[in-house]
C-alpha cells in the first residue's frame, strides 16, 4: 500500500506546474481562445520537447500521464493534449501496421495532432473499405490534420483507421463550445481511410481504453475544481464588505469547505483507478466512479466559486469564467449521469454484499 | 484461546520502503489477518459459543445498546485477544497495524455485530499516548480484555459544540478532587463501567486552558444517571455529579492539559470512521431493489440512485483506509483530511437513509419497533439515528469551519 505521491511524482508534478504556469497566463489563455486553432503552439512544442506525450504509450507511465492531466486541469488550459494522448493510448492497445506504428511515433513526438474521430462509424466493403459517420462533435476537429477512427469491419473485428482531414467525403463544419476548448462537427460519407493502423483491437483493450480516457478526464476535472477553489479562497480573503473580508463569513466558508470535500472524494477515486491501471490490475468501474465524482466536484466548485466572486466571476477580465464554463463542458465530455451511474451500479450495487473489505478492496 | 496470530509488528517506516507510486492494494499480511478474523468469528458461531446471528438481529450497529449479550461478546473478543490489534505489544496489545484493526472493525460491522469501537479507537490509543505508566498498568489490561466499557462525558447543557465552555468542576481536595456538575447526551453511561470525563480544574474563565481529563468509575457515590429517551434505539443519559470524590490517580495525564487529550482523542475517532451503517444500507438496498412490485423503470431508477450512495460509501472507506495507513506509516492526517472524512461519511449516512425511504414506498412509514418493518427496521432506525452522527463527535458545521480555517487558511469566523 502507498497512498501518497512518491517523491519522484512530486517532482514531476512541480515541474509540470511550473511549465504550465509560465505559459498559461490569463492573457495567453484569452489570446489562444481568439485564434483559429484555439491553442498555444509554443506550449504544444514545449510539451512535446519535455516528452509528456510519450507517457501515453505505456500503462506503467499512466500515473505520470494523470499527474500531467491534473496540472493541465489546474490551469483550465485549452490544449489537444488529452485527445492526442487518447489517440496514442488507443494505438498502444493494438498490434499496429507499419503506418500505424509510424503514426504512433509521430504523435508521441508531438509532430502531428491527430485526434480520435467520430465515436460512431460504420464500415462497409465496396472493393475497399468505406467509412461513414453521421454528423458528430469532435474535439479539436477544427484544426486536426487527421482522425483516428474505430470501426467494426465486415470481417467482424474492430479496426483502427486513419482518416485524412482533406479526404473526399469528409465534411468539417465549425461549432463553438461553451468553454475555451475547440471542436467541430465531423461527417464521413463513404470515406476511404488513408491507412489501416491496426486490423483489430480486442473488446477488453477497448474497455480498458475507455476507462483510461475517463480517468484522465476525471483527473483533469478534479484538479480544475481544486484550482477554482484555490482562486476563490484567495479572492474572498481580499474582498472586503461590511468592513471585513467576506472569507470570514461562515456561509462562504462552509460552501467552500463542501466543495473541497467533493474534490478530496474525487481525488481518491481518481488515484485508486489510475494506480490500478499502472499496476496492471484495473479496478472495475473505476473510470465511471472517478468521472461521476469529478463531475460533482467541478460543478460544485464552479457554482460556489462563481457565486462568491460576484460580478468578478462573470467578467472575461478575470479567470473564474474558465472554471465555470469548463464545469459545464465536463458533464458533456465525461458522460451523462445516467450512463456513469449505470456503470458504477454494475460493480458497486449489483455486486454488493460479497464481503466487507474483500468485495471492494483489491489485494496485492 | 483464539487462533495464534503471527506477530509481524508494525510496517517498515516509509523511507525504508521502495516506492514508485500509489498502490491501494491491501498487503498480504492484511489479507491474512482478515482471513483469521473471519475464521475466528465463524468458529465462535459454529462452536455454539456465541450465536452471532441472534446477536446481530438484536444489535443496532453504532447505535446499539451494550446490554449483557453485547458485553459478553466484547469480553469474549478480549479474552481471545482481538481487542487492541494495533495496540503496542508493550501495553499488552498485538502490535499489528492500524489497517488490520480497521479491517477487524469492518468485518464486525459487516456482520452487524457490536464493535466496541469507542474503546479501541478512542480510549485505548489515547491512553497509550497520554496516560501515566501507573494508569496504563491499571487500566489497559482491563480495556484489552473487554472488561471496561467507557462512556464519553463531554457535553453539558451549556457546552456542546463549544466544549471549552464546560462548567463541571473538579476541585482539589486532599488525595484527589471533588466533582460537581451535569453531563448530558452521554451514550452508554447506564451500562458503562467508566466515564471518560472532561472537567474544569482551572478558573471559570480559563476556557480550554483549564480543563482536565479523568477516568471515573460509574459506581461512585454521588453519581446519578438518568436516561433520556431518543427517537433512535439507543438511549443516552444525563449524568449528575454531586460532591463525588475521585482520587488523584483517576486523572489522565497532566492537570489543565485536558484539551490536548480531547482533540487527540477526537482526531483518532474522526480519521478512523467506520462504515457499519453504510454496509447495512448496502445489503438492505439490494433487498429493496430486488423485492416488491416494482416496474423495470423503477428498478433501474433505484439502481442508479443507489450508485450515487455507493460511490460515496466507497470513497468514505478509502478515506478511513488512508487515515489508518497514514498512522501505520508514521504520518499524521491533516485537519483537512480528518474533517472531510467525517463530513463525507456522515452526510452519506443520512442521504442513504433518505434514499432507502424513497425505495420502500408506502411501507416505509412502518416503525422500526414493528416486526412488519422492512429489513428488520434497519433503514428506519438508521434514518432516525443519523442526526446523531452529524452533530456528534464535533458537528459537521464545526468540521466545515476547520476545513476552511485550518485546511484552506481562511480567516476566523468567531
Amino acid at each position: 500500500m502507498d497512498l501518497i505521491y512518491s517523491p519522484e511524482q512530486e517532482q514531476i508534478r512541480d515541474a509540470a506546474r511550473g511549465t504550465l504556469e509560465r505559459h498559461v497566463t490569463h492573457e495567453a489563455r484569452l489570446a489562444a481562445e481568439k485564434t483559429e486553432s484555439g491553442y498555444d503552439p509554443e506550449l504544444w512544442s514545449q510539451m512535446a520537447e519535455l516528452g509528456w506525450l510519450t507517457s501515453a504509450s505505456e500503462d506503467s507511465a499512466f500515473e505520470m500521464l494523470a499527474i500531467l492531466a491534473e496540472q493541465m486541469g489546474r490551469t483550465a488550459v485549452a490544449t489537444p493534449f488529452p485527445q492526442v494522448a487518447s489517440a496514442i493510448m488507443l494505438l498502444s492497445a493494438a498490434e499496429l501496421s507499419p503506418q500505424g506504428a509510424e503514426l504512433s511515433a509521430k504523435l508521441a513526438a508531438g509532430e502531428t495532432v491527430t485526434v480520435p474521430g467520430p465515436a460512431k462509424v460504420t464500415a462497409r466493403d465496396e472493393g475497399g473499405l468505406r467509412l461513414s459517420a453521421e454528423r458528430q462533435l469532435v474535439l479539436w476537429a477544427n484544426t486536426a490534420p487527421g482522425f483516428l477512427v474505430q470501426a467494426k469491419t465486415p470481417a467482424g473485428a474492430t479496426g483502427l483507421f486513419h482518416v485524412r482531414r482533406g479526404a473526399p467525403g469528409v465534411t468539417i463544419s465549425p461549432v463553438r463550445l461553451v468553454d475555451n476548448v475547440k471542436g467541430a462537427w465531423v461527417e464521413f460519407d463513404g470515406v476511404v481511410p488513408e491507412f489501416t493502423a491496426a486490423e483489430s483491437v480486442s473488446e477488453a483493450e477497448l474497455a480498458k481504453w475507455n476507462e483510461k480516457v475517463l480517468l484522465l478526464g476525471a483527473a483533469e476535472a478534479t484538479a480544475c475544481a481544486h484550482a477554482a477553489i484555490d482562486l476563490t479562497v484567495e479572492y474572498v480573503k481580499d474582498r472586503v464588505q461590511f468592513g471585513r473580508a467576506i472569507g470570514s463569513f461562515q456561509a462562504v466558508q462552509h460552501g467552500l469547505a463542501d466543495s473541497r470535500a467533493y474534490v478530496e472524494a474525487a481525488w481518491l477515486a481518481v488515484w485508486e483507478g489510475v494506480s490500478s491501471i499502472a499496476l496492471g490490475e484495473p479496478r472495475p468501474s473505476a473510470g465511471a466512479l472517478a468521472a461521476w465524482l469529478a463531475e460533482r466536484a467541478i460543478q460544485d466548485a464552479a457554482v460556489a466559486g462563481s457565486q462568491y466572486h460576484g460580478g468578478m466571476g462573470v467578467t472575461l477580465e478575470y479567470p473564474m469564467h474558465y472554471y465555470y464554463r469548463r464545469a459545464a463542458a465536463t458533464h458533456a465530455r465525461l458522460g451523462t449521469q445516467y450512463d456513469l451511474l449505470g456503470k458504477i451500479a454494475d460493480t458497486y450495487v449489483d455486486r454488493a454484499g460479497l464481503g466487507a473489505y474483500s468485495a471492494f478492496l483489491p489485494a496485492r | 484461546m483464539g487462533p495464534q496470530l503471527k506477530d509481524t509488528g508494525a510496517p517498515a517506516p516509509l523511507e525504508q520502503r521502495t516506492r514508485s507510486g500509489m498502490d491501494f492494494r491491501l498487503e498480504p499480511q492484511h489479507i491474512k489477518t482478515a482471513q483469521e478474523i473471519n475464521d475466528y468469528l465463524d468458529g465462535l458461531h459454529s462452536s455454539g459459543k456465541i450465536d452471532l446471528e441472534e446477536l446481530a438481529k438484536g444489535h443496532g450497529g453504532r447505535f446499539g445498546e451494550y446490554g449483557p449479550k453485547e458485553r459478553a461478546f466484547i469480553a469474549q473478543l478480549g479474552a481471545d485477544g482481538w481487542i487492541g490489534l494495533a495496540t503496542p505489544k508493550a501495553y499488552g496489545g498485538r502490535g499489528l497495524s492500524f489497517v488490520e484493526q480497521w479491517i477487524f472493525h469492518e468485518e464486525l460491522s459487516f456482520r452487524r455485530l457490536p464493535t466496541g469501537s469507542m474503546l479501541t479507537q478512542a480510549v485505548i490509543p489515547s491512553m497509550t499516548l497520554f496516560a501515566s505508566d501507573e494508569m496504563k498498568a491499571r487500566f489497559l489490561p482491563d480495556c484489552l480484555s473487554g472488561k471496561v466499557l467507557m462512556a464519553i462525558g463531554y457535553s453539558e447543557p451549556g457546552a456542546g459544540t463549544d466544549l471549552a465552555a464546560l462548567t463541571t468542576r473538579a476541585d482539589r481536595v486532599p488525595g484527589g478532587y471533588k466533582l460537581n456538575g451535569h453531563k448530558t447526551w452521554c451514550s452508554h453511561a447506564h451500562t458503562a463501567t467508566h466515564i471518560w470525563l472532561a472537567a474544569r480544574t482551572g478558573t471559570p474563565e480559563s476556557r480550554h486552558k483549564g480543563i482536565s481529563m479523568f477516568v471515573v468509575p460509574t459506581n461512585l457515590e454521588g453519581i446519578t444517571i438518568r436516561p433520556i429517551p431518543t427517537q433512535m434505539q439507543e438511549s443516552v443519559n444525563d449524568v449528575f455529579f454531586d460532591d463525588v470524590f475521585i482520587s488523584e490517580d483517576m486523572r489522565l495525564g497532566d492537570e489543565n492539559r485536558g484539551w490536548q487529550y480531547i482533540t487527540g482523542q477526537l482526531n483518532f475517532e474522526r480519521v478512523f470512521l467506520h462504515s457499519e451503517m453504510l454496509y447495512e444500507h448496502y445489503r438492505d438496498a439490494q433487498w429493496l431493489r430486488d423485492n416488491g412490485d416494482l416496474s423495470e423503470g423503477e428498478r433501474e431508477y433505484n439502481r442508479r440512485q443507489l450508485a450515487r450512495i455507493a460511490a460515496d460509501i466507497h470513497v468514505s472507506r478509502l478515506m478511513a483506509l488512508r487515515a489508518a495507513w497514514m498512522m501505520d506509516a508514521g504520518l499524521t492526517s491533516s485537519q483537512l483530511e480528518a474533517s472531510i472524512s467525517k463530513l463525507i461519511n456522515t452526510e452519506t449516512h443520512q442521504r442513504a437513509g433518505i434514499e432507502m425511504f424513497q425505495m420502500m414506498g408506502t411501507e416505509g412509514q412502518i416503525s422500526h419497533w414493528d416486526p412488519a418493518a422492512h429489513c428488520g427496521g434497519r433503514p428506519v432506525r438508521a434514518y432516525l439515528s443519523t442526526p446523531a452522527v452529524k452533530f456528534g463527535g464535533g458537528t459537521n458545521e464545526l468540521q466545515r469551519d476547520l476545513v476552511a480555517g485550518f485546511g484552506m487558511g481562511m480567516p476566523r469566523t468567531r
